[in-house]
């Protein structure tokens, strides 16, 4: 019996496979997210009737933001959901929408049939997105009213973790 | 009927590996020639039972019979008789099943070859072989089950994936791929029967290498059918892009790279025999590693699919093979007889023995850059949790210089003798190479072109052809000596030693494709251009007219197509059509290139955007790619030519390299 | 003894990725923690050339990910957040940012992930500095072999060994062919 050869192939492949196994359980498409706990990229944009919305003016109170496209599947699903939670949260925490790779006619058309409580803002050269760190749609942050951002979802949001997050940020 | 049948086939095929595994281990242990004949046998019942299988779900998915589950995940009333049959391999299950079949069928030919060979070692390798079959026949017919039947059957079903639906080289990549990635099976269960009985002998190594320049050029064509699929299909306008998967080829194509080079100093020196088995167990083990890697979901990747049981049950077996081998070998390899090649000798640093010791060493140090680089995201995550990525720009920073080594030593192996080499044998055989290389270099960087990495290529692509030249015309001017015609003596020279012959046209065939790369990485030109119809635009000398765009719709898919006229200078060079496709399956568009393949270049458009009032295009002018898949082509042309055997009546037996 | 070029021809060869760098690509420095790039100052003055702003954006985004493609670069694809970052580079390289302020940029907003190399520093070491390591270790391996075969004898009278000049030059022949 060789014992060089025993060890070496021991020490090699032990590392190897521990390193494979470690791999379950990770989804290697997620995308990470570096920003929580920072405070959020200031920005001062105008919205789909014109008006303009500067994040800094909106301290003091919780902010949920929203990027989102019309041909995006999963934002079309959590509208209704979006715009519920901002209706019961009215007042108390402010809803925004951000435009992403999308054109604001096709955007204003969409709204006027589905309606929104809250304004939809458009980031013309995408600066905003880069700025997030946003890698696809929908993604939605929730800032305390400090600005900083606290939770960040990729994907469409449900009922259930915006009431959770927003009860928390309202407090 | 179809589901009960495929069922009964696979238990069928599954009973006959389990028993012809067992008789072939009697084989090896007993040196028993009955039993080794029942292990044949008993693999040619499960190879037949396996392709029947197969040819049922063929006929399952060609028929839309979606009371087989196979079907119903991945067939549908719309799709065309020719794509339902290649999307056997377009999806896990089946392609497992695929993984089977021609895992059965290598083992059925071996069967069939071996017969009035020793027992002993047929039966080992026969077992091997039949173990890794019933591994993955448990697997389609415990998990994967594809034969599964669905009540009530489904009318219809999603269909295949889109992006495998563009293009007839999904018919021909897979299969190709796997007929060498599968078939490295077979000499590594060569390979441990040596071990298990303890003998290496010419007549193994014989067969040993003839099965494995097949296999090695199965692999070289998969691997390049791959890398033209990506350019054509995916229009992304690269060849290569340092996908896990991607790297799951590679890796076992070049440790069995580095067996080949290794068992020709084993053969002529005596030495490296056991490294040799050695590397075929490594190239395996990287096709079962592979495998893992693509089916396991553990991996970032374009071909990856979604974690299932499948992942953890693959982890188990590479654990499983990899301890088993490590044993193996441990408990083996000193007790090994070679009995190939002369007794070892010495060598000095300067000889070809060390020109092929250091080419062995090179091509794992690549697999080893490629092996890390690929899992290093997964490490970083398991020690850190945080992510990081491994791309294209890593591995071209690491593996550059290693290509400019390997071809180096491309042209130092053939010129340099075995054994030692003096000062003066030295410069006489590499002043013509070095010195035509250096010309060659010269003249290119006179003509214009600055970048160091292209020259270095192209001085040894020249270096090489002087090298790889003189040693074919060595065999020639024998033949003239010998005073045959001049007409003749060529043939005569080169198909007596076919093995000499072929290493060197696959050079010819590397050295074509590292200045492909070369060219073609480093002077790609690239723009976006937006076009109305009618409008033209001129660049790169080339005159582009978008002519119009159109819709072409069939029952799988819609097609918005672009039309390009494409003029260089004043010659009309026809029309080009990119195009978006739409699948019935899903929302975003898939884009066809359209790529006009000349001598020199290619032009290659990509569409972004396209309706009735205006196109985006992407347009690539990438130099040399066509000479990629000619380089490749001359490689696995080279491997063919070495596996014959030497022409009757040349008199002596051929001397490897 | 012949090991010896063995290891100082390897370790050479071996440092050839620190040098074998492509003339357009820039330094990826350390990531810095996550501030805001727009709160530092330019380094250096801004760029009013647009092309040669675009230029330094592709080389930049050439080294940065599609963050929703697989292996594609933020240059090479057509996603929505690729096409984004190309054109936020350019704006900051017109602004007068450094190559090196851009990507610190980039990895504070998407993580080191957005690197499409792991950075030159700190503890990926093990990936730039591992495959040298193992060519260095396996050269060393290598001429220890060669050297080893000279040192030990073997049980069975060698030819060569042979008094007779005749059968030596006849072995050695055989050899050079």
């Amino acid at each position: 019996m060789n014992w060089k050869i025993l060890v070496a192939g021991i020490a090699i492949c032990t590392p190897l496979v521990w390193v494979l196994a470690t791999g379950f359980g990770h989804d290697p498409h997620a995308i990470p997210t570096v920003t929580l706990g920072s405070k959020a990229s200031d920005f001062d944009l105008v919205d789909l009737s014109g008006q303009r919305v500067h994040l800094a003016d909106l301290r003091g109170r919780p902010v949920v933001i929203n990027f989102w496209a019309t041909w995006c599947r999963p934002c079309v699903a959590e509208h209704a959901e979006l715009q519920a939670a901002a209706r019961t949260y009215q007042g108390r925490a402010v809803f925004l929408g951000i435009l992403y790779g999308d054109d604001p006619a096709l955007a204003r058309e969409y709204l006027a049939r589905v309606g929104s409580v809250y304004p939809t803002l458009v980031d013309p050269a995408q600066h905003t997105v880069v700025d997030y760190g946003v890698a696809g749609v929908p993604e939605t942050f929730f800032l305390d009213g400090q600005g900083v951002i606290v939770h960040k979802v990729s994907g469409a949001v449900g009922a259930a973790e915006l009431t959770a997050v927003l009860a928390e940020l309202v407090r | 009927m179809i589901p009960t049948l495929g069922r009964a086939l696979l238990h069928l095929g599954l009973g006959a590996a389990a028993a012809g595994m067992i008789a072939g281990i009697f084989a090896g242990a007993r040196r028993s020639e009955e039993a080794a004949s029942w292990a044949r046998t008993l693999t040619l019942a499960s190879a037949g039972a396996f392709a029947l299988a197969t040819l049922l779900i063929e006929v399952a998915l060609v028929r839309h019979d979606f009371s087989v589950a196979y079907v119903a995940e991945i067939g549908s009333a719309s799709t065309p008789p020719l794509i339902a049959a290649v999307s056997l391999w377009s999806s896990l299950d089946g392609s497992m099943l695929f993984w089977a079949f021609i895992l059965a069928v290598y083992a059925g030919i071996f069967a069939l070859r071996s017969r009035g060979t020793e027992p002993a070692r047929t039966g080992w390798a026969l077992a091997v072989q039949l173990a890794v079959l019933l591994f993955f026949g448990l697997l389609v017919a415990g998990v994967s089950a594809p034969f599964d039947r669905v009540f009530p059957a489904p009318t219809d079903g999603p269909g295949p994936n889109p992006l495998l639906q563009n293009h007839a080289l999904m018919a021909i990549h897979p299969p190709t791929l796997y007929l060498g990635y599968v078939g490295l099976a077979v000499p590594f269960a060569m390979a441990v029967a040596a071990l298990a009985t303890g003998r290496l002998d010419a007549a193994w190594t014989r067969s040993l290498r003839s099965w494995s320049l097949w296999v090695w050029a199965f692999l070289t064509l998969g691997i390049l059918l791959g890398g033209w699929w990506s350019y054509e299909v995916l229009g992304w306008g690269g060849y290569w892009a340092w996908d896990p998967v991607e790297n799951a080829s590679l890796l076992p194509w070049l440790t069995f790279t580095a067996f080949l080079h290794s068992l020709i100093v084993a053969e002529r020196r005596g030495r490296l025999a056991a490294t040799s088995l050695v590397l075929v167990i490594i190239s395996f083990l990287l096709t079962i590693l592979g495998t893992f890697m693509t089916r396991s979901g553990v991996f970032n990747s374009v071909h990856s699919f979604t974690q299932s049981p499948i992942g953890p049950i693959f982890l188990g077996f590479l654990t499983l093979t990899l301890v088993g081998c490590v044993v193996l070998l441990a408990a083996r390899v000193d007790a090994l007889r070679i009995e190939i090649g002369p007794r070892p000798g010495s060598a000095t640093l300067l000889s070809r023995d060390s020109a092929f010791l250091l080419t062995v060493l090179v091509l794992l140090a690549f697999a080893a850059t490629v092996l890390l680089g690929t899992v290093y995201p997964l490490v970083n995550q398991a020690i850190t949790g945080g992510q990081v990525s491994v791309g294209g720009p890593y591995y071209e920073t690491m593996t550059i210089p290693l290509c400019a080594g390997l071809l180096g030593l491309m042209v130092l192996g053939p010129a340099l003798p075995w054994r030692a080499a003096t000062a003066a044998v030295t410069l006489r055989q590499l002043a013509p190479p070095l010195g035509v290389g250096l010309l060659v270099a010269l003249w290119a960087w006179v003509e214009g072109l600055d970048r160091p990495w292209v020259l270095l290529t192209l001085a040894l692509a020249a270096a090489i052809l002087v090298v790889s030249g003189r040693e074919l015309w060595q065999l020639v001017r024998a033949r003239l000596a010998k005073g045959d015609p001049a007409w003749q003596a060529p043939f005569l020279g080169l198909a007596a030693a076919p093995r000499r012959t072929g290493a060197h046209i696959a050079h010819l065939g590397v050295v074509i494709c590292a200045v492909a790369i070369s060219f073609s990485s480093s002077f790609k030109h690239e723009t976006e251009l937006t076009l109305t119809p009618g409008a033209s635009t001129v660049w790169q000398g080339y005159t582009l007219g978008f002519l119009r765009a159109d819709k072409l719709v069939e029952p799988h898919r819609t097609s918005t197509r672009a039309h390009f006229a494409v003029f260089a200078g004043a010659r009309d060079l026809g029309v080009l059509v990119p195009a978006l496709n739409l699948y019935s399956r899903d929302a975003r568009s898939i884009g066809t290139p359209a790529v006009l393949h000349r001598l020199a270049e290619d032009l290659y458009l990509s569409v972004v955007q396209v309706d009735a009032r205006e196109v985006t295009v992407r347009a690539y002018l990438q130099p040399g790619v066509s000479w990629l898949w000619l380089g490749g082509l001359v490689a696995v042309l080279g491997s063919l030519v070495a596996a014959l055997p030497p022409r009757r009546g040349a008199g002596r037996k051929e001397v490897s390299a | 003894m012949n090991a010896l070029p063995t290891v100082v021809l390897w370790l050479v060869l071996g440092c050839a990725p620190l040098w074998a760098q492509d003339e357009s690509s820039s330094q990826l420095p350390a990531p810095a923690p996550s501030t805001a790039l727009l709160d530092v100052p330019p380094a250096g003055p801004p760029v009013t050339d647009p092309a040669i702003a675009a230029q330094r954006a592709g080389a930049i985004a050439d080294g940065l990910r599609c963050p929703v493609c697989q292996g594609l670069s933020a240059a090479a694809s057509q996603a929505e957040s690729a096409v984004a970052m190309r054109t936020r580079a350019q704006e900051l390289v017109a602004r007068g940012y450094s190559d090196a302020q851009v990507y610190d940029y980039f990895v504070s907003r998407y993580g080191e992930w957005i690197l499409l190399e792991p950075p030159r520093h700190g503890r990926h070491w093990l990936v730039w500095l591992g495959p040298m390591l193992l060519l260095f270790i396996g050269a060393l391996v290598v001429a220890w072999r060669m050297t080893a075969n000279t040192k030990a004898p073997r049980g069975l009278c060698d030819p060569r060994s042979g008094s007779d000049p005749y059968e030596r030059a006849v072995l050695d022949e055989l050899d050079r062919s």
